[in-house]
């Protein structure tokens, strides 16, 4: 089955959101990266959109979404949110990748009423406690090598314009929109989200070590953790046949996610 | 240098037609087999008397040789008859089992119950096993790797944890007991082949040579401490074990009389050795590895034909105590080995083979510690 994905655009309060969509069913909104919304040719949001409506907005400061009036990271909570009630009918699954983590466990929290359930895919909410010291500046060849891996998934490889749009994305906005103090103010309220939450970790990830997103396990009671072997940061890419699938299962079977439905046995 | 006696819980001489693999076990008989058990188990006991530093065992398939098709099983009897040496497990072969959270269980209850002596072999194991549980050999590095990165997350990660891999799937994992040994017990991984030997240099974790010969397993450890240093650290001896049989008689005639005719019945014979071809040649060894996998199309070509010829190639250690710490001080020199995994059963008779043991702890090991 081949899924079309749309670029559209919203008004939200006067600020235009644009985002992409695809698909037909339980409505997932995808909180992108410090990058913004992924390439266009990497296949999960087609391949999610199989099953699922797929929304992708790029928040208020990436790609074609102006700036607007957001200040800080809780200015853009309420921009998502506002984005959320305006183009779902329904409580949506969040999936927050890196940067966008933070967004999806405010919106958790701020929200919940919006939120179905929250999977969190290499968070970056807290990683900057984990942090290399500072040495020499990897080349855009060796970041590209952190981010998809040995063996990303692409229907077509990003072009020299996207990779240009992804890190104009992260320099503009990873300082706009930093937060201060290690986002200790989201850090002391996560323990308030109630809704399931799944949470993924690359076993191969350079950029957001697994320890670095282990508050969120030990401050939510309802949040499981799985680890994708040899995943790198970019999970939706560097594996996107696990990713998808877990991301699936998670939002299709809620808490049932957890037991095995697949059958071992080889028809006859 | 420390001394390890391996017990595979054999079962002794089986009257088969053709010696053919995997042995068929209509010719099983619950006497011989209750009696190797009892064997086994009171020597282990003798053998930690005497002051071994490491008592082992390790898991091998369809086969009369060792009954431990679970070695922790078997691990689990010797943690309640053997009360100081180590428990060595040399090892589980984790890519076989389809389950390494079993393996992590079983190793943390068995680090557990010797209160701390468990010593870790996680294994590739010999190339006919893959023809136990149907597993691809061309698999089985990547199984390997991947059961040992879930294993040693399983041990140590103290937050309940799914696991999305190539080959292994788990939705919680969160072992109980953990090992008491922390962070984690001594491990080693079989390096007979370079991909295994960089393997445990990368993990900084000991390494083990077994069915091999003194110049591969020379050339082996030599790889491997040449890996290590790549990875910026240095194996302690004790990290190299080297694995053969062992026969100390009264005198070196004495001792050559008593297993000369394991020369004339080799192990390595019949289907064994064809088993061992189908898998060696199917994609088991890495394109590094084209020496072994030469090696492994004709196994029973490449063993010596004479007890001589095994001990000048390092295949065997045999002859009186005098001469038996001359041959283990050249395993010392020439691969390194601060361990040695000492197979006792060539003796045939159990007394001799006791004998052959009490021998070497009481006359070889006290002067070739100092080695």
């Amino acid at each position: 089955m081949s899924v079309a994905v749309n670029d559209k655009s919203v008004d939200i309060g006067g600020l235009t959101v644009h985002y992409r969509e695809a698909g037909e069913g339980k409505t997932i909104v995808f909180l992108h990266g410090a990058g913004g919304a992924p390439p266009r040719g990497s296949s999960f949001v087609r391949l999610l959109g199989e099953q699922h409506r797929v929304l992708v907005p790029s928040r208020p400061g990436f790609d074609e979404t102006p700036v607007g009036e957001s200040k800080t990271i809780l200015d853009v909570v309420e921009v998502m949110a506002k984005f959320i009630a305006k183009i779902s009918p329904t409580k949506v699954h969040l999936v927050a990748q890196s940067a966008g983590g933070a967004i999806g466990a405010w919106l958790a929290v701020l929200h919940p009423e919006l939120v179905e359930s929250l999977v969190l895919s290499a968070p970056a909410a807290f990683a900057h406690r984990h942090a290399p010291p500072a040495g020499a500046r990897p080349t855009p060849e060796e970041i590209e090598h952190r981010l998809y891996g040995d063996h990303p998934i692409w229907d077509t490889p990003p072009t020299v314009e996207e990779r240009k749009r992804i890190a104009g994305n992260a320099q503009a906005n990873m300082a706009r929109f930093s937060a201060p103090e290690g986002n200790s103010d989201l850090l002391a309220r996560i323990g308030e989200i109630k809704i399931p939450v799944l949470l993924i970790c690359g076993g191969a990830d350079r950029m957001i070590p697994e320890s670095a997103t282990r508050p969120f396990q030990e401050k939510i009671n309802s949040c499981s953790r799985i680890v994708i072997y040899d995943a790198a940061h970019e999970m939706p890419i560097s594996a996107t046949h696990p990713w998808v699938k877990l991301v699936g299962q998670f939002v299709d079977r809620g808490e049932y996610w957890v037991v095995n439905m697949e059958s071992s046995a080889t028809p006859l | 240098m420390k001394f390890s006696v391996f017990n595979g819980m054999p079962y002794g001489r089986v009257q088969q037609p053709g010696n053919r693999w995997p042995v068929p076990n209509q010719y099983f008989d619950p006497d011989q087999a209750r009696r190797a058990v009892a064997n086994c188990l009171d020597e282990v006991e003798m053998e930690d008397e005497l002051g071994f530093d490491w008592i082992a065992c390790a898991e091998h398939h369809y086969s009369p040789f060792n009954l431990a098709p679970n070695v922790s099983v078997l691990a689990s009897a010797l943690t309640q008859r053997v009360k100081r040496a180590k428990i060595a497990i040399l090892g589980a072969l984790i890519p076989l089992t389809g389950n390494p959270v079993r393996i992590a269980e079983e190793f943390a209850m068995i680090d557990n119950l010797s209160n701390g002596r468990l010593v870790a072999g996680l294994l590739r194991g010999a190339p006919y096993e893959y023809l136990v549980y149907n597993v691809n050999p061309a698999e089985s590095r990547t199984r390997f790797e991947e059961a040992w990165d879930l294993i040693i997350k399983a041990w140590t990660d103290t937050m309940p944890f799914g696991w999305e891999g190539r080959h292994f799937h788990y939705r919680n994992v969160s072992i109980w007991p953990r090992p008491l040994q922390q962070p984690l017990p001594p491990i080693y991984v079989s390096g007979s082949s370079k991909e295994s030997g960089e393997f445990a240099a990368r993990k900084k974790v000991g390494l083990g040579l077994a069915f091999t010969n003194l110049p591969l397993a020379a050339e082996a450890a030599k790889h491997y401490r040449a890996k290590a240093a790549e990875y910026g650290w240095e194996p302690t001896p004790e990290q190299i074990v080297y694995q053969l049989p062992i026969h100390v008689g009264e005198t070196d005639e004495q001792a050559h009389e008593v297993v000369r005719p394991m020369f004339a019945h080799t192990a390595l014979t019949g289907g064994i050795v064809d088993a061992n071809r189908l898998v060696a040649t199917s994609g088991f060894f890495g394109r590094g590895d084209a020496k072994l996998v030469e090696r492994f199309k004709d196994l029973g070509s490449d063993e010596p034909r004479s007890v001589e010829e095994a001990i000048q190639r390092g295949t065997i250690i045999c002859g009186g105590p005098k001469s038996v710490f001359q041959q283990v001080k050249r395993m010392r020199e020439e691969i390194g080995c601060g361990v040695l995994n000492l197979i006792f059963d060539r003796a045939g008779a159990p007394d001799k083979k006791r004998r052959s043991i009490e021998l070497f702890a009481k006359e070889v090991m006290p002067a070739a510690r100092e080695l």
